[in-house]
């Protein structure tokens, strides 16, 4: 019986190393379905990842993006039926005469579309630029303090130069179905995602309305190897992203150092193919307003 | 026979002695000398030989020792299960992706192996439940590791990697700790796979405890099954899938509102409420029938535990609190009368 044990014990470490190696293999055989060139402002080093992050020697690369935005709701209950979400639960939502008790439904394993500088980069901008213009004419009449206008130029500034440019703009149980919508893979990537029902219930108009939350991508970060890792600047490596991934509008304070070459395979999973130092390459955007999309760095 | 086998024979030899002694001592029974060393040289044999094969405690100074060792050990499978895991995380980013899986896969072969060379070379079980942990941690932290590396989406089918790869060791080494890590995973598994049946995303199992209770469930039936030499083992699935299930039941009579169930809150939080009662009362009856004394303290926790849950319900808010908690103690009085009652019944020799 014992010998048997041990046999067994390692047969069965060899045969879920080989699945999950034989999977990564497949993955990343054939054509990918997208490779993208991104910079740090899309792929910042992720400084937190878990309350032992301080002796954690290896590095990771975190995926920011952008969340659906206000006036932008595209993932609305139509869109939630499709995935598959309980159309009976919303039903139910949707005739409440009053604040229902349960407000969220479970989350579902699905696909989202990230568009990397495209339309709804340059439309974000516009509406940033919009939302300056109206601070500024209430701060000429005195409705607002100079102070407030002062801080959002700083934050259009720093979007300009440091923030992502990859946006949320479509999600589907499909992603094969996805991709023939979104054909060009230089822009638009597929990825695994996390995303739920959540109905938001109005007290003053005694109403509510069911809308999807992105709650997280699969994986949220991006393994970087050892040999990739010292292909990093090290002042990207010293300059915690924490601030830049929890500061909602915010981006990096400075150029971005570095691109990375991202490839998302047939199992929509990623790998960084190359990771590039952007030496003085790193432009300073600031200097012309780039609300046309532009592909500056 | 088994350790456990040899360890009840060893205790019933000792039981004997000690009444033999006494039944002497007060004159019921006369033994001759001769017959009296022949029964103690005999049973000197059994214990030498018992103490052998099979590293048994033959008295009770034994007995807390190794019950001291059992936790020492523990707590130092843990602790060396710590240290392989950030020692990892300490180096892992300095060392090339094929050194690492070279490194990931083989941690836990070795420590397999070592676990089987451990078993040839130690009689006590406390060296090999050491090393067969570690080996466990070891392959945690392979699957969850590599998965890091190539970025792969995140699956509940680890889960059953590390429940098999524990059961293996536990029942090739009759190891109950690795049974337990084992029966952890299985249960993540079944969690994760329930809920998505309804087509939830696999990590949000937690959010609804019927995933659980359908896991603990699954689990207390497979310790029905046969056993494959380790008939111990039946009760730590018992108790442990029915300790899953009434937790899940718990949380659902609290809180409705998280179950998979498309009615009124309060209606779900009564039928959760009476089927914890009715549940509890079951596994009470089955403990005292079966002679599983840990299914009849688990139902009888659970019990009170549902007891005072509800009494909180009623009373907590209206109550002045001295009232409230006299009640409380009173109740727990009334209980322990019922349970006295119940052992006396229960001990009534049949006719």
């Amino acid at each position: 019986m014992k010998p048997k044990a041990v046999t067994l014990a390692v047969a069965l470490v060899a045969a879920v190393n080989a699945v999950v190696l034989a999977g990564v293999w497949y993955n990343r055989t054939g054509s990918p379905d997208a490779t993208v060139v991104l910079t740090e402002r899309e792929l910042p080093v992720a400084a937190y990842r878990g309350p032992w992050s301080k002796e954690d020697t290896g590095l990771e690369l975190r995926i920011r993006w952008h969340r659906l935005r206000p006036g932008n709701d595209w993932l609305d209950r139509a869109k939630l039926e499709a995935m598959g979400f309980d159309a009976k639960q919303m039903d139910a939502w949707d005739n409440a005469k009053a604040r229902p008790r349960a407000k969220q439904l479970a989350s579902r394993q699905v696909f989202v579309v990230l568009e990397y500088d495209g339309p709804a980069w340059t439309a974000y901008l516009k509406l940033r630029e919009r939302q300056l213009a109206r601070l500024k004419t209430k701060v000429s009449k005195g409705a607002e303090p100079q102070r407030k206008l002062k801080a959002e130029r700083e934050a259009l500034k720093r979007l300009r130069r440091g923030g992502s440019r990859l946006f949320a703009v479509d999600a589907g149980a499909n992603a094969a179905a996805l991709r023939r919508h979104y054909p060009d893979a230089r822009h638009y990537l597929v990825v695994p995602a996390v995303v739920r029902a959540v109905y938001g219930w109005s007290n003053k108009d005694k109403q509510g309305q069911v809308s999807g939350y992105i709650r997280r991508l699969l994986p949220a970060t991006l393994h970087v190897s050892a040999a990739q890792a010292r292909r990093l600047p090290e002042e990207s490596k010293s300059q915690p992203s924490w601030g830049y991934y929890y500061g909602g509008a915010g981006g990096l304070d400075r150029a971005p150092l570095y691109e990375v070459t991202l490839h998302y395979g047939r199992r929509h999973e990623a790998w960084i193919g190359a990771i590039r130092p952007l030496h003085g390459q790193g432009q300073d955007t600031d200097a012309a307003p780039d609300s046309s999309g532009g592909r500056a760095r | 026979m088994e350790k456990q086998d040899a360890q009840q024979r060893a205790d019933r030899i000792h039981a004997f002695r000690s009444e033999l002694d006494l039944l002497q001592r007060e004159g019921i029974l006369g033994l001759d000398a001769d017959t009296l060393a022949r029964v103690h040289r005999y049973h000197d044999g059994v214990l030498g030989e018992l103490a052998e094969a099979y590293d048994i405690d033959v008295s009770s100074g034994q007995k807390q020792l190794s019950w001291g060792m059992r936790i020492a050990a523990f707590l130092g499978a843990l602790a060396i299960s710590a240290a392989v895991f950030f020692f990892f995380y300490r180096f892992w980013g300095l060392i090339g992706t094929p050194a690492q899986v070279v490194i990931l896969i083989g941690a836990p072969v070795l420590a397999a192996l070592a676990t089987a060379w451990v078993v040839r070379r130690e009689r006590s079980p406390y060296f090999v439940m050491l090393v067969a942990l570690v080996a466990f941690t070891c392959f945690v932290l392979n699957l969850n590791v590599l998965g890091t590396i190539f970025n792969i989406i995140p699956s509940p089918n680890a889960f059953l990697a590390w429940a098999a790869f524990a059961l293996v060791l536990a029942y090739g080494y009759g190891l109950r700790l690795l049974l337990v890590a084992g029966l952890i995973s299985l249960m993540g598994f079944l969690a994760a796979k329930v809920g998505t049946y309804s087509g939830a995303y696999w990590l949000s199992f937690s959010e609804r405890p019927e995933n659980f209770l359908v896991a603990g469930l699954v689990i207390f039936a497979l310790g029905f099954a046969p056993q494959r030499g380790r008939p111990a083992f039946a009760g730590i699935y018992r108790v442990f899938g029915l300790l899953v299930a009434f937790i899940a039941v718990l949380i659902l009579a609290n809180w409705g509102r998280i179950s998979y169930l498309q009615l009124d809150h309060d209606t779900i939080e009564n039928i959760y409420q009476t089927l914890g009662f009715a549940g509890a009362a079951a596994t009470i009856w089955l403990g005292i029938a079966r002679s599983w004394p840990g299914l009849t303290n688990l139902g009888s926790t659970f019990f009170v535990l549902f007891l005072y849950t509800k009494l909180f319900d009623w009373w907590w808010d209206w109550m002045p609190k001295y009232v409230f908690f006299l009640l409380v103690g009173l109740i727990a009085v009334a209980v322990v009368f019922a349970l006295r009652r119940l052992r006396a019944f229960s001990q009534r020799p049949a006719p």
